[in-house]
């Protein structure tokens, strides 16, 4: 096809063309052109920009700065002295964070696919604060809080220069930024637990967590706490932390206090609904109490939603509780249901 | 079309048999052809109005139709390497009447001349063109950018232009706000104000063009309607 056109402007590397069919287009250049010459062109004078170079070299950096940490990542020991602690960030896409003396964020490295998607090379470089905050908000986008969805933190210092007390502030004044209601745990690990969670491919904060729910209940496999919901799980642990430190003894109790708790025990995992739970949502949850929650793995979904449910229940319950006082004996019937390995515990 | 179904050689026996309609149809068919060859060998884009390569390159094609034969190697190659010879030839011999030495500056000196002399008055029209744009707040480079590719739609934004020019309320309305009165102009050109929002910068340059005081560009465009097709 041969066009015909105006040069309207000549610059470095191409021409702009009006064409006599009233099209604009850029051409590459040519020498001996001139502004309002009528030229012949054909298809292959069209310029065209490459729009994938850009790309690529973004891609190639990308890989650039991955390779180096799975590198990292498979030699958990190794520990690159530049990073002063390890951030892990489980919400479902979990994320790690390596953070300098300064609280800047020099890498990330997400857990799983989910979170693949969400991280940005440009975070690199920002303050802790600023990605975490970044990072909750495009969760809270791509809407990956589920109701009463939880965060769970966890830290590990490797250089004792960082102001440990200063990161969790950052994570706790991220999470208040949520429009949604959602609980979160903060977690400190050591370096040895990062190593272990790494041979077993999960993140600092989930690996304790799992490691601490096993050592009471030996029988559960990872597979099966895989299938729960973090929720589910930090509520549980919370419970076993609180015993243990012998504040109390009833773990419905534990979770009316929760919140004078958690400031406290600054050491300690803890759990704290950023809100109480709209009535309105649990009325309309209600109906669907008894719904057997305890199916295998294979029903995991279902499950999971099940659990949404009786979570809110339970937490319906908890409010009813605060307001009249005393209906332990319904609430801990719920949970129960919820937690069949529980009652062995108990 | 009938060509495009036709063995190349049947057709050339054809035309050197004396068939002139076929011959012209055949030359038409590979003007783009024509004038790729000629590009590639003068480094150049080819002059639309007096350009001597283009009938040189026409000429030889011709030559070439009239001189093939079929132990010469496919068509398209013979063609090539005739057009490439006469247009150097023509190269050649222009330096050397000149007696300037290379041939690169020679030609760009002539187009100089040349565009000096004759280009004055659409190079202003141009200017004033760009300078306009630049007034409602258009980048050269967004026009490309944002023009539509395909030709129906193009034809409709510049039919919804050419309604807005026309239109002396609503062009004036265009002049004082510099920008289109999308409603009101989707309402007079009967179309979604859709149409007129993703075409918005390509409408406004083509209004601004049919503005341009000088005739060059408009009478370009309004003429020279259509594309001349090729391989």
């Amino acid at each position: 096809m041969v066009y015909e056109g105006v040069v309207l402007e000549i610059n470095k590397r191409n021409i702009v063309v009006l064409t006599s069919n009233g099209d604009y287009l850029t051409i590459k250049y040519k020498k001996g052109s001139y502004d309002g010459q009528n030229i012949y062109f054909t298809e292959e004078d069209i310029y065209k920009e490459n729009k994938y170079s850009r790309f690529s070299a973004i891609a190639a950096l990308i890989l650039l700065i991955l390779i180096p940490t799975f590198i990292f990542m498979s030699l958990p020991t190794n520990v690159q002295p530049a990073y002063a602690a390890v951030m892990s960030v489980d919400v479902n896409p979990s994320i790690e964070l390596f953070i300098d003396k300064e609280e800047r964020v020099i890498d990330i490295i997400s857990l799983n696919d989910d979170a693949n998607y969400l991280i940005k090379s440009e975070w690199i470089g920002e303050s802790y604060s600023k990605v975490l905050v970044n990072y909750l908000e495009l969760i809270e986008e791509k809407g990956y809080f589920e109701d009463n969805g939880v965060v769970l933190f966890s830290c590990i210092v490797l250089d004792e220069a960082i102001d440990q007390d200063k990161l969790r502030v950052s994570s706790e004044r991220a999470i208040v930024t949520v429009e949604k209601e959602i609980s979160y745990a903060y977690i400190e690990a050591d370096k040895e637990t990062l190593g272990k969670a790494k041979e077993e491919n999960l993140s600092a904060g989930k690996y304790k967590l799992y490691h601490e729910i096993q050592q009471i209940h030996p029988e559960i496999t990872q597979e099966e706490l895989k299938g729960k919901r973090l929720a589910e799980l930090i509520v549980e642990t919370k419970g076993i932390y609180l015993n243990r430190k012998g504040d109390k003894k009833d773990n419905n109790k534990n979770k009316d206090t929760l919140k004078e708790d958690n400031q406290k025990n600054k050491n300690q995992e803890t759990v704290k609904p950023k809100n109480k739970y709209k009535d309105k949502e649990q009325r309309d949850t209600r109906d669907d109490k008894d719904i057997d929650s305890d199916d295998s793995k294979d029903n995991d979904r279902e499950k999971k939603k099940d659990g949404i449910k009786e979570y809110k229940d339970e937490n319906k319950e908890k409010n009813k509780e605060s307001e009249k006082g005393g209906k332990n004996k319904e609430n801990s019937n719920n949970r129960d249901k919820n937690w069949d390995w529980k009652d062995e515990f108990q | 079309m009938e060509i495009q179904n036709k063995n190349i050689i049947d057709i050339i026996l054809e035309i050197k048999e004396g068939n002139e309609i076929l011959r012209n149809d055949f030359i038409q068919s590979y003007f783009s052809f024509i004038i790729s060859t000629i590009s590639k060998v003068t480094k150049r884009y080819v002059d639309v109005n007096n350009s001597d390569e283009l009938s040189i390159g026409l000429l030889a094609f011709n030559e070439a139709i009239d001189k093939y034969e079929n132990r010469k190697g496919s068509f398209i190659s013979f063609a090539e390497l005739v057009i490439r010879s006469r247009i150097l030839d023509y190269i050649k011999k222009q330096s050397k009447d000149r007696s300037i030495p290379c041939e690169d500056n020679m030609i760009e000196e002539n187009a100089c001349i040349d565009n000096n002399l004759s280009n004055i008055e659409i190079r202003e029209e141009i200017e004033n063109y760009k300078e306009s744009l630049k007034l409602y707040g258009i980048s050269l480079k967004e026009v490309v950018d944002k023009a539509p590719k395909h030709t129906d739609t193009r034809e409709n934004a510049a039919r919804i232009a050419q309604s807005i020019f026309e239109n002396p309320l609503l062009f004036s309305e265009f002049e004082r706000k510099k920008k289109i009165p999308i409603k009101a102009a989707a309402k007079y050109c009967d179309v979604s104000e859709k149409v007129i929002k993703s075409n918005k910068i390509y409408i406004m340059a083509q209004i601004l063009l049919l503005k341009s005081n000088g005739d060059g560009l408009k009478e370009y465009i309004g003429i020279k309607g259509g594309v001349k097709s090729g391989i």
